[in-house]
């Protein structure tokens, strides 16, 4: 039997699912690595690392690019604890002392906290990004 | 009659309606080139599969640079872009788009998480026709898309429309060839690119002898298929890429060559002379012979190049050898310096010579 156009659009559906899946998969492998890295940055922060600037600079790119990929693939939660990060490095970027960095590593942990929650691949997430609180998301 | 006949078919309203709806149907099959810009693989990815989903052409870049190469080599009508990225970030992609003279408009939606007011304020000053934040459901992106196909497709169809209606408006209708518009729009700039780079130019004004006896005797219809027959053998006689024509009266057409010396013009016009004479042109009323007297005036030597400022020059000139080949009967070729009006009563004593002997 010839498949109809209702199948095709049906397969060509699934397919999409199934390619978005996969690509939100390999996001979430990237954010486990992202959150190792985010918290060497807010060690870096706290030591009072000479190169505060550099850091805090790399801080907010990779706050920004999170933010906005987590968005893409429907991470609300994510995505809004990313934007956080990058307008609090955005707002501390001139002040100096610790009171100003609390603000950046209370951000830092908020956003660590949610990727250590997002489940491995293929299972289902009952963290904030869960349905109900206003999108689905598993990894 | 004919002429009538076509006159009402560009005017028949119910034609109009019919060609715009056939645009229309063209603008809807026509397909629709999204190029996504992103610097980031994975949102690239997800949103070439969602618009390949919705039947969009999609193209990827990672930075606005390289969007800028692409959009050179293959142009798409729509811009998908993201804000903040490494090498040239998507305001700065907007604005070289803008700035771009393209011939054809490219729908800029700048897709960002930045989500406030003088953000969007911002996107839209420096070009963008739509602005989304990152994070709405799948549908709105797709929906937004939707909305810039719908414009990038009006506006196709308008210019396609324009293009039409420029074509229109420089065209005679009866017999398919340039009108005086053309001649008036395109001959100066033959003349400005002929006095830039020192190059010749020559113009021909042919008139077909006896056109009204020929009208009176055969009928109008026949006097029109003459004058679409003189087109036609006309174009066989000068080279397509350069060389074009234009009427510009009832039997009066001037003819443009570009980059020929006075020599090669009166060539050219004595091949155009043979042609109209060699058979008669096949006509309702039966086979019609016809001749055809030609003027031919050219700029080539530096000082004529420099001298010659306006295309009236040029027209006067071809215009005086052409009655000069009238007043000797006709059926003839004669030349008209533009800048020696005396060099015509040389040529034509010539021509007469040529002819005793």
């Amino acid at each position: 039997m010839k498949p109809t156009s209702a199948d095709q659009a049906d397969a060509k559906g699934r397919s999409a699912e199934e390619g978005f899946d996969e690509l939100r998969d390999t996001f979430c492998i990237r954010l486990k690595n992202e959150r190792i890295l985010l918290v060497a940055l807010g060690a870096g922060l706290e030591r009072g690392d000479p190169s505060r600037m550099h850091i805090t600079s790399e801080l907010g790119s990779r706050a920004h690019r999170i933010s906005g990929t987590a968005a893409i693939f429907e991470l609300a939660a994510v995505s809004k604890a990313a934007r956080a990060l990058e307008l609090a490095v955005v707002s501390v970027a001139a002040s100096h002392g610790r009171d100003a960095d609390r603000v950046i590593w209370d951000a830092i942990d908020g956003l660590v906290g949610l990727i250590e929650r997002l489940e491995p691949p293929s299972r289902d997430f009952s963290g904030p990004d869960a349905p109900g609180s206003g999108f689905t998301a598993h990894c | 009659m004919q002429l009538e006949r076509h006159m009402e078919e560009l005017d028949d309203p119910a034609r109009d309606l019919h060609d715009t709806m056939l645009t229309r149907r063209l603008s809807a099959t026509q397909p629709c080139r999204v190029l996504v810009v992103d610097d980031d693989d994975l949102v690239r990815a997800r949103l070439a599969a969602l618009l390949r989903m919705s039947d969009f052409e999609v193209d990827v870049a990672g930075s606005g640079s390289e969007a800028i190469r692409m959009m050179g080599a293959r142009p798409c009508q729509v811009l998908l872009t993201d804000w903040q990225m490494p090498d040239m970030d998507g305001l700065t992609l907007c604005r070289t788009v803008r700035a771009d003279q393209s011939d054809s408009y490219v729908y800029v939606l700048l897709l960002s998480v930045r989500d406030g007011k003088e953000d969007l304020l911002q996107g839209l000053a420096a070009g963008a026709d739509d602005y989304l934040v990152k994070g709405g459901p799948v549908a709105e992106i797709l929906a937004r898309l939707e909305v810039a196909r719908r414009i990038t497709h009006v506006e196709h169809s308008l210019r396609a429309s324009n293009r039409e209606n420029w074509r229109l408006s420089v065209t005679d209708p009866l017999t398919g060839a340039n009108n005086l518009r053309y001649l008036m729009k395109y001959l100066p700039r033959e003349l400005v690119r002929c006095r830039r780079y020192g190059h010749p130019l020559a113009v021909l004004s042919c008139d077909i002898d006896g056109f009204k006896l020929i009208n009176d005797r055969f009928g109008h219809e026949a006097g029109n298929e003459l004058l679409r027959a003189f087109v036609a053998r006309s174009l066989c006689c000068i080279r397509d890429a350069s060389d074009w024509l234009a009427r510009v009266g009832g039997d009066e057409f001037m003819i443009v060559l570009p980059e020929t010396k006075v020599q090669g013009a009166n060539q050219v016009a004595q091949k155009l002379r043979q042609a109209y004479t060699q058979t008669p042109v096949s006509t309702h009323a039966g086979p019609v012979h016809f001749t055809a007297s030609v003027g031919v005036t050219a700029v080539e030597a530096a000082h004529e190049i420099e001298s010659v400022s306006r295309i009236e020059h040029l027209l006067r000139a071809a215009d005086r050898g052409l009655y000069a080949s009238k007043n000797l009967g006709g059926n003839r070729v004669t030349v008209a310096a533009v800048m020696n009006p005396d060099l015509l009563d040389v040529e034509s004593r010539k021509v007469k010579q040529n002819e005793t002997n």
